[in-house]
């Protein structure tokens, strides 16, 4: 949708086009479970968070869920229990192993829902710099990650992003579609962060099974042009939205030029 | 010349199974053969044939009405090349030649032999002493063709468009059942359908993308157009290939008497338009073209990236046509035209259609008229980017050649025949990567397409008694999908089943339609009928596109072992009526449209480049329904017309909605347009237009929820929600200067959206800048109030 953006971006230039914020009646429907589980390949916190979606005019976007049973199973039975530290977010610490499989079980209001995530091999960045760039007469900066892509496999990457210890929000995920084999220059930016000289940047480049990628690359392309909006691919039944990942996860650091 | 290396031994057999379904209904054909009149045969009857042209310009005038003055039911109509034949008894008649916005004429002419008449009218108003009732203007009511739209080219000028562009395809949007893509937007719906199922045709050849800078202008430039039809339903048997509409568009022939140019200067573009004669009276050609300058203005700045910056489109238009003799005339005509757009020498970005077609008229006998058409069509986009990183093009192109061979055969007053094949080769070659070596992007080859349509017609105009009048006719097609090439089989969740290699020429597929057509008039009085319509359309090339709006760069397939033809049958019923001596037209038409196999896309379907796009489609059912009226003040100081459609667009897929139906996108309850225009002086001319419709059914979300610190947004329901409505008003004015015999000149303005209404281009939700837990909803409204100012001339 790029050049959808290009093309809404030469009717501001031309300034045709205006903005504003209106009220629109939405509907009060059901509420829908939400889980959301990620295994790394470090030794620490994993975490599983369980909620119900809200009303669109809700204050608070997370409507936890407690009191759900979270067990993650590897592929040689060995379990791992997941206890409730605050409301709706399950911790339990221990260390994934890359190539291994993961399921997911959680156990709530008397259901069962479950995801299988194998975690990917990791893919390592040899490189991390700041560039520039000049759009229409402005100066923009970005984190260049560079990385050589494993040739013949299908590989996913998603990337997050803390600037200045604010909390790491993610940036994008990408996949090899067009770059299988390559030495790949990511460049990490979003339209809405300006970088500047002196911001200390910490990077997570986090390698991701296929339906983990589907479910952040649908939440990616829904742009205004989309035709037809609906909910991000669920690795879950019954109905409930969110993912299960596995992921092979690196942290860079980098102080921008 | 143009036919691919096909398998032959397999084509044949694939043409032999046609023929013998052919022959299978090749009783029917006798049957109708039957039914036509004898008395054809009779000794005291003589044809009157040749063409009815401008008095001024020589140019063809299409659907001119000729008439007997003692019999107003005898008569026929002049067809695409300006040619009528009629046959009458032999004796003295008093002929009525008449067309719309043209001095109705009285020819006297004594028939005693078979008889050749060129007839010269003079445009300008009717003259009040004539008796209209036997004139073009009751054709609407007369004519067994039921859901045609005439656009007169004339009427164009006036109405008020955006920038001042006048634009063909923007004023069909303000015809009833004709609703517009969006604001600005010249692609059109009908009907119901989608923007990929009307079939758009200048001089007969298929226009792949009609729009420019993302379809806010069309490719065609009013200047070069002589005729514009629009079939919402009842289709005539000779156009083939969507299911939704045909737009038939002709291109001027060129000034057969006098060389003249006329032009333009207007805000967004520029036109020219020259036209004369090669060889006075026998041949003639025009030459009309368009660019934009909005770049212009980039070459002013300072910044090199800026001013090396691209963003223009042009159009050329050409036609030529000789008279070799009496019987046979040669037609050249062709269309290029392109977007460029480019962002220094980072990003370039260029698409555009070309077109070029050869006709042979050939006049057989006094009734029996022949054309032979060779058409090629070709749409392309090229995309390239080169920075420190990448270096890579994408392009893609999608093509067909057309040999058509159309007969009609005038066999009485009362009856004519169409008949004719036609065969068409289509190729597409989807977006291919072309990097260099040493980029960071592979490049990527996905195999090209090609396909074949072979289809045959056979339609009968016939006024069986005098109030009675029907078109019925019958298309068979078949298309065939040919190799080279790997081709999947999926299951229902998308994923490989079975992959199976063709060899080049190997029928892959194929798929034979047969296609009934029914249209009839009945006149009730002398100024008012009923029509009745049935038609049933299919289409073998399809559209693939998931965003709102159309994209040059939206990818294009045909049917294949995963996509069957879309289907559509329609039925209507209408009533029509001329009041005041015809000054007034009045329909209501009625109509219900049945689809099969449409098709829309999986969640966050990959399109783009993607090997396995056949994948990633989802096939239901589609139903249409409404009710069209339209009034119209045909002349005075002030005419104009109304329209207003009632209408229903739904569709069924078993993946979507939980497999209920769900509006489609562009179901738009109620749909109005008013046009007016007024004789003010006689040098100024002005004119209003007022459009209202329901908003666009749309997908919102019903809720929310958090994801690592993102919110999302919760869907329930396939358009479930409707955008606000949209109403607009744009005025014009028309001053004619002080201009001499030689020169004429007008100045045009225009001010789009009057009062300044924000109507809503989208409506999306994003959390609060200043505090995010707080989600709000914002609109984006594309244009304000626009004035425009245009300067034409003409000598």
């Amino acid at each position: 949708m790029s050049c959808y953006r290009y093309f809404m971006g030469l009717l501001v230039v031309f300034g045709t086009a205006c903005e504003d914020v209106i009220d629109v009646d939405l509907k009060d429907v059901t509420p829908q479970l939400v889980i959301v589980g990620e295994v790394s390949n470090r030794l620490e916190d994993q975490y599983v968070t369980i909620s119900r979606t809200v009303a669109f005019s809700a204050a608070d976007p997370f409507d936890a869920v407690s009191d759900a049973e979270v067990t993650v199973f590897d592929d040689r039975g060995k379990a791992f229990e997941f206890v409730e530290n605050t409301p709706g977010r399950y911790q339990s610490r221990f260390r994934g192993e890359v190539g291994r499989r993961y399921r997911l079980q959680v156990r709530v209001d008397g259901q069962t829902f479950e995801a299988v995530s194998s975690m990917p091999e990791s893919v390592l960045a040899d490189s991390i710099g700041t560039g520039i760039r000049n759009v229409f007469n402005e100066e923009q900066k970005f984190i260049s990650v560079k990385y050589q892509d494993p040739i013949g496999v299908s590989n996913y990457y998603r990337y997050l992003w803390s600037i200045n210890g604010a909390p790491p929000k993610m940036v994008r995920v990408s996949n090899d579609k067009f770059t299988d084999g390559k030495y790949v220059s990511e460049d990490v930016t979003d339209f809405e962060t300006e970088l500047d000289t002196g911001d200390s940047v910490s990077i997570w480049m986090q390698c991701i099974d296929k339906a983990t990628f589907d479910f952040w690359n649908a939440v990616q392309a829904n742009n205004p042009g989309n035709a037809a909006p609906a909910n991000p691919p669920s690795a879950f039944g019954n109905g409930a939205l969110g993912y299960f990942s596995a992921q092979a996860v690196a942290e860079y650091f980098i102080t921008v030029q | 010349m143009f036919l691919p290396a096909v398998n032959w031994h397999k084509a044949c057999n694939i043409v032999g199974m046609f023929l013998t379904r052919f022959r299978r209904y090749r009783f029917i054909f006798i049957a109708l053969l039957i039914s036509a009149p004898f008395h054809l045969f009779s000794q005291h009857l003589f044809t009157i044939s040749g063409h009815i042209r401008d008095a001024l310009t020589g140019e063809t005038l299409i659907g001119a009405s000729i008439r007997l003055k003692a019999h107003p039911g005898t008569g026929t109509r002049t067809n695409n090349y300006g040619f009528f034949s009629l046959t009458v008894q032999g004796g003295t008649h008093l002929l009525v030649v008449s067309h719309v916005g043209y001095q109705t004429q009285e020819v006297s002419a004594d028939i005693v032999k078979d008889t050749s008449l060129t007839v010269d009218l003079h445009s300008g108003e009717l003259l009040e002493e004539v008796v209209i009732s036997q004139s073009a203007h009751r054709e609407n009511v007369r004519s067994p063709q039921m859901g045609i739209a005439r656009v007169d080219v004339n009427e164009i000028k006036h109405v008020p468009v955006l920038m001042g562009e006048k634009d063909v395809l923007k004023t069909i949007q303000l015809l009833p059942g004709v609703l517009s893509g969006g604001e600005g937007s010249s692609s059109f719906y009908v009907r119901g359908g989608t923007g990929d199922q009307n079939l758009i045709l200048l001089d007969e050849a298929m226009v792949y993308n009609a729009s420019h800078l993302f379809g806010f202008f069309s490719t065609f430039n009013s200047d070069a157009i002589k005729e514009v039809n629009l079939y919402k339903g009842g289709m005539p048997a000779q156009y083939g290939g969507r299911i939704s509409s045909v737009l038939d568009i002709t291109m001027l022939d060129g000034n057969k008497k006098n060389f003249g140019a006329e032009g333009g200067l207007g805000l967004i573009a520029s036109r020219l338009k020259v036209d004369g004669p090669i060889v006075k009276d026998r041949g003639s050609f025009m030459i009309s073209g368009r660019r934009t300058y909005a770049d212009l203005f980039l070459k002013l700045s300072n910044d090199e990236d800026v001013n090396k910056s691209r963003l223009y489109f042009y159009d050329l238009n050409a036609k030529a046509n000789y008279r070799i003799n009496e019987k046979n005339t040669v037609f050249l005509s062709g269309y290029f035209g392109r977007d460029v757009l480019g962002y220094s020498n980072l990003f370039g970005f260029d698409w555009g259609n070309a077109t070029g077609t050869f006709r042979w008229n050939r006049v057989l006998n006094s009734r029996l008229f022949s054309n032979t058409t060779l058409v090629y069509s070709n749409f392309n986009y090229n995309v390239s980017i080169e920075n420190d990183e990448f270096s890579f093009v994408i392009a893609s192109r999608i093509q067909n050649y057309n040999l058509k061979q159309d007969f009609q055969l005038f066999s009485s007053s009362k009856s004519t025949w169409h008949f004719g094949v036609n065969l068409l080769h289509q190729g597409i070659s989807p977006a291919n990567i072309d990097a260099d070596e040493n980029t960071a992007v592979n490049s990527l080859q996905l195999e090209d397409r090609k396909g074949m349509e072979l289809a045959g017609y056979l339609a009968h105009e016939w006024t069986p008694i005098d109030r009675l009048s029907l078109i019925y006719g019958l298309r068979l097609s078949n298309f065939l999908l040919f190799g080279p090439g790997t081709f999947y089989a999926y299951d229902e969740e998308g994923d490989i089943v079975e992959h199976t290699e063709y060899r080049r020429g190997e029928v892959v597929k194929h798929y034979l339609n047969l296609e009934p057509r029914l249209s009839l008039s009945y006149q009730l009085q002398g100024n008012n009928s009923i029509k009745l319509s049935y038609n049933r359309n299919s289409q073998n090339l399809h559209q693939l596109s998931n965003s709102t709006s159309s994209l040059p760069t939206d990818a294009w397939v045909m049917s294949s072992n995963n996509i069957k033809p879309q289907i559509a049958d329609q039925a209507a019923l209408g009533y029509y009526q001329n009041f005041d001596n015809d000054r007034y037209e009045f329909s209501i038409e009625s109509y219900y449209k049945y689809m099969q196999n449409q098709i829309d896309y999986r969640n966050a379907a990959d399109l783009q480049a993607n090997e396995h796009i056949e994948s990633e489609l989802l096939f239901g059912i589609g139903r249409a329904y409404g009710v069209e009226v339209f009034l119209k003040r045909r002349e005075g100081r002030l005419n104009g017309w109304l329209s207003y459609a009632l209408s229903r667009s739904e569709r069924q897929f078993d993946g979507i909605n939980g497999g209920n139906w769900f509006a489609a996108r562009q179901d738009r309850t109620h749909d109005a347009s008013v046009v007016g225009m007024y004789q003010l002086t006689p040098r100024w001319n002005l004119s209003a237009t007022f459009v209202y419709s329901t908003g666009n059914a749309v997908t919102f979300p019903s809720g929310k929820y958090t994801v690592d610190g993102r919110t999302l947004w919760y869907y329930t329901e396939r358009n479930g929600y409707r955008m606000p409505d949209y109403h607009r008003l744009d005025l014009g004015a028309t001053w004619e200067s002080a201009s001499s015999k030689r020169f004429k000149s007008s100045w045009t303005f225009g001010i789009y959206n009057v009062y300044n209404r924000k109507n809503a281009f989208i409506i999306d939700f994003r959390e609060n800048a200043d505090n995010p837990n707080v989600t709000e909803a914002y609109r984006i409204a594309l244009f304000g109030i626009i004035p425009s100012v245009t300067w034409n001339f003409k000598f």
